[in-house]
């Protein structure tokens, strides 16, 4: 199951949610905005806003770090 | 199984008392549902002793880790219910339910809103909470905080990194920041600081424009990002018959003891700092621990 998350260089929650994945032997590709800015039209077109955290796991967009949407949407 | 002391809150005033009551050999559970709580926000943290410039979140891991150290049970749940027993416990209701003789309530606060119109319409499409999260994808823009506390002049300081012009709006004549910070704000050529000014209406289209003002006026901005306080989460405590003040504040002696026997509270919920802070915060859990072995071992409140 393919996992990306979209993240800024400090941003918290997404240091948190990047932890989780760790934790839990998630694979996942970050996209860090901040760094390559082009990549913010990418984020509000898939997530209709401009906050980060956002993570796609297949269709799925989760906006901010939600850990029992993560763990329901994982299996686990 | 009854542990001594049930923790419910995860930051500096619930670890905290968490490494206070091991010390104590009490047996200690903590339960948060995000350890490290709004104390992860912040991005930069230049007023916990020993520790210059540590960001929010790397205090908040060595704090778990240190906790971690000892015989401690660490859960990772949110809190539904906290019910007194006819014994004089507590149960604590969580993703299972636990049963303590004591609780130390640390659940802190949350965001406050603004509640004004276009808020909701434009979280995160140019309003915003999260200035460390969100500041860095508005490079060179022009940039709004709203709110004159220390959460409010620290985020116009982050944001000048990145924004072209930094506004900061304050409804009272004056900020409420510490002195260090608002002088670092007017050293600042971004930061604009607009005293008595107050938001009324955030508009725009697809993305956020800019702000309406009280005054008539509008300013145009490309994000805005909303500190003005937090409001404290004493509901559960309150279901408990645990008595707060006005403001939502738990009321406590100079001991952390509220009025409900084996029922402490501490941090930034309780009325017994106006300073809310790590360091204040992490002074009442370890307060809020002594007074708990003292009432487990004399039975006395």
């Amino acid at each position: 199951m393919e996992v990306v998350i979209y993240t800024t260089n400090v941003c918290p929650w997404c240091h948190k949610a990047m932890e989780f994945f760790d934790e839990n032997k998630i694979k996942y590709v970050e996209k860090n905005v901040q760094k390559n800015p082009a990549l913010a039209a990418e984020l509000l077109e898939k997530s209709g806003q401009m906050g980060v955290p956002v993570i796609e796991i297949k269709d799925e967009i989760i906006i901010g770090f939600n850990k029992e949407r993560l763990k329901k949407t994982l299996n686990l | 199984m009854k542990y001594d002391v049930i923790i419910i809150g995860g930051g500096a005033a619930g670890l905290g008392a968490a490494l206070y009551s091991a010390r104590y050999n009490l047996k200690t559970l903590i339960i948060a549902k995000e350890f490290g709580g709004t104390g992860n926000i912040a991005h930069k943290v230049d007023n916990w002793i020993g520790e210059p410039g540590i960001s929010g979140m790397d205090l908040m891991n060595k704090f778990t880790k240190h906790v971690d150290e000892y015989a401690v049970t660490r859960v990772e749940s949110e809190v539904s219910k906290i019910s007194k027993l006819s014994d004089n416990s507590f149960s604590v209701k969580a993703d299972k339910t636990y049963h303590g003789k004591s609780i130390i309530y640390a659940l802190g606060m949350k965001h406050r809103k603004l509640g004004i119109l276009g808020e909701k319409e434009f979280v995160g499409r140019g309003v915003h909470y999260c200035y460390t999260c969100d500041g860095p994808l508005y490079p060179n823009k022009k940039i709004a905080v709203i709110g004159g506390g220390d959460a409010a002049g620290l985020g116009s300081l982050f944001l000048s990194e990145y924004g072209s012009q930094i506004y900061t709006v304050v409804r009272k004549p004056t900020m409420r920041a510490e002195p260090i910070t608002q002088d670092q704000m007017l050293e600042n050529k971004k930061i604009k600081i607009m005293l008595e000014n107050e938001a009324v209406e955030f508009y725009g289209d697809k993305l956020l424009k800019g702000i309406k003002l009280k005054n008539g006026r509008k300013l145009e901005v490309d994000a805005v990002f909303i500190e003005i306080g937090h409001i404290p989460l004493s509901f559960l405590a309150k279901e408990s018959n645990v008595k707060i003040n006005s403001h939502g504040f738990i009321l406590v002696d100079n001991t952390q003891k509220t009025n409900i026997k084996g029922f402490c509270a501490a941090g930034d919920i309780t009325t017994r700092h106006t300073l809310k802070q790590f360091i204040t915060s992490a002074a009442e859990g370890s307060v809020a621990a002594e007074s708990i072995y003292n009432f487990i071992k004399n039975n006395k409140w």
